[in-house]
C-alpha cells in the first residue's frame, strides 16, 4: 500500500466505513510510515477542532455578544422592515380570510320577515 | 403566545447575531449567512401558526435555520458540481507519482495546548480557503453531524461521491493547516 491509498483508508476510517481487514492493513502501514501516521492524527485533530467549536457556537446563546461576527445595523434594520412588511401582508391575508370565512346571513323562511339589511 | 415564543418584532435583536454567527461558521460566507438568517425569520412569519404551535419557539426557529443552511449548501453544490469532476490537484501536490508523500508535505499534528489553539485558528482560516464543494460536505458531516445517507439524500450525490469529497477536504485541510504551521516546529 502506498501513502495515497493509506490516506484514502484514513478517510474511510474517519467515516466509520472501513472493514476490519482494511483497518489492519492501515495499521500496518501507519506503523511504518511516520508521515501517514501524522496525517491520520492531524485529520482526526482537525475534525475534533471543528466539532468542538461548533458545539460551543450554538444559535440559542443570544446573550453572547463578545464575538466579532455580528449582523450590521443596516442588515438588522432591513430585516426589521422585511418582517414588518411580511407581518402586514399576513395581517391583510388574515382579514381577507376572515371575510371569506364569515358565514352568509341565513335567509329567513318567514314570509313576513324584514329583508336583511345591507 | 407563551414565554418561549417571543414576538417577531424582537427576533432580530434577540436572535439575529447568534443565528448569524452560527450560519457564517457553516456557510463560510457572510452574505449567504445573512440571507439564511433573514429567510429563517421570514419563514417564521409566513408559518407563524406552526411557530406558535411548537413547544419552543426558539427550537422551531433553530430547526428552520439549519434547514435553510442545508438548502443553501445544496444550491451551492449544484452551482459548482462541475468542480467535482476535475481531478484533485491537491493529491498531485501531496503525493509523488509512486503515491508516496512528497518530501515537501510538511505534515505535523498539534502536541500541546498552545499548538491546539493555533490549530483552531488555522482550521478556521483553512475552511474558508479550500474549495467550497469540499468544505460544504465536511461541514455537514462534522459540524452538523449529519449521517452519510442524509447528506447524500440532501445533496443528491452517491456515497462514493461523498467519500471522495470528504477525502479531498481532509487532504486540502491537512495541506493548508500544515503550510500555515509555524516553521520552527
Amino acid at each position: 500500500m502506498d501513502d495515497r491509498q493509506a490516506a484514502e483508508l484514513i478517510s474511510r476510517s474517519l467515516l466509520g466505513s472501513l472493514s476490519e481487514r482494511d483497518q489492519a492493513r492501515l495499521g500496518d502501514h501507519l506503523a511504518s510510515s511516520p508521515l501517514s501516521q501524522t496525517y491520520a492524527l492531524l485529520s482526526a485533530q482537525i475534525e475534533e477542532v471543528v466539532r468542538s467549536s461548533s458545539q460551543l457556537e450554538s444559535p440559542d446563546s443570544p446573550g453572547e455578544q463578545q464575538r466579532d461576527e455580528r449582523l450590521s445595523e443596516f442588515s438588522k434594520a432591513r430585516m426589521r422592515v422585511l418582517l414588518e412588511q411580511s407581518r402586514q401582508q399576513q395581517s391583510d391575508v388574515d382579514m381577507s380570510d376572515r371575510r371569506v370565512a364569515e358565514p352568509p346571513e341565513p335567509y329567513s323562511t318567514d314570509p313576513n320577515a324584514e329583508p336583511p339589511q345591507a | 403566545m407563551t414565554t418561549s415564543h417571543i414576538p417577531p418584532e424582537d427576533w432580530v435583536d434577540k436572535y439575529g447575531d447568534s443565528f448569524y454567527r452560527y450560519a457564517v461558521k457553516r456557510l463560510q460566507n457572510p452574505e449567504d449567512a445573512e440571507e439564511v438568517v433573514q429567510d429563517t425569520f421570514l419563514a417564521g412569519m409566513t408559518h407563524h401558526t406552526a411557530y406558535l404551535a411548537a413547544s419552543s419557539g426558539l427550537a422551531w426557529l433553530i430547526t428552520t435555520l439549519r434547514r435553510k443552511i442545508v438548502d443553501r449548501i445544496r444550491q451551492r453544490q449544484l452551482a459548482s458540481s462541475s468542480e467535482a469532476a476535475s481531478r484533485s490537484e491537491i493529491e498531485a501536490t501531496l503525493f509523488d507519482q509512486r503515491g508516496r508523500w512528497r518530501s515537501s508535505a510538511r505534515l505535523t499534528a498539534a502536541t500541546s495546548n498552545e499548538e491546539w489553539r493555533e490549530l483552531e485558528g488555522l482550521v478556521k482560516r483553512c475552511l474558508e480557503k479550500i474549495p467550497r464543494i469540499q468544505a460544504d460536505v465536511f461541514i455537514l458531516w462534522v459540524m452538523e453531524g449529519m449521517k452519510t445517507d442524509q447528506i447524500c439524500a440532501e445533496l443528491g450525490i452517491t456515497g462514493d461521491n461523498l467519500f471522495v469529497r470528504l477525502h479531498r477536504a481532509r487532504l486540502s485541510l491537512a495541506q493548508c493547516v500544515s503550510s500555515g504551521w509555524p516553521t520552527e516546529k
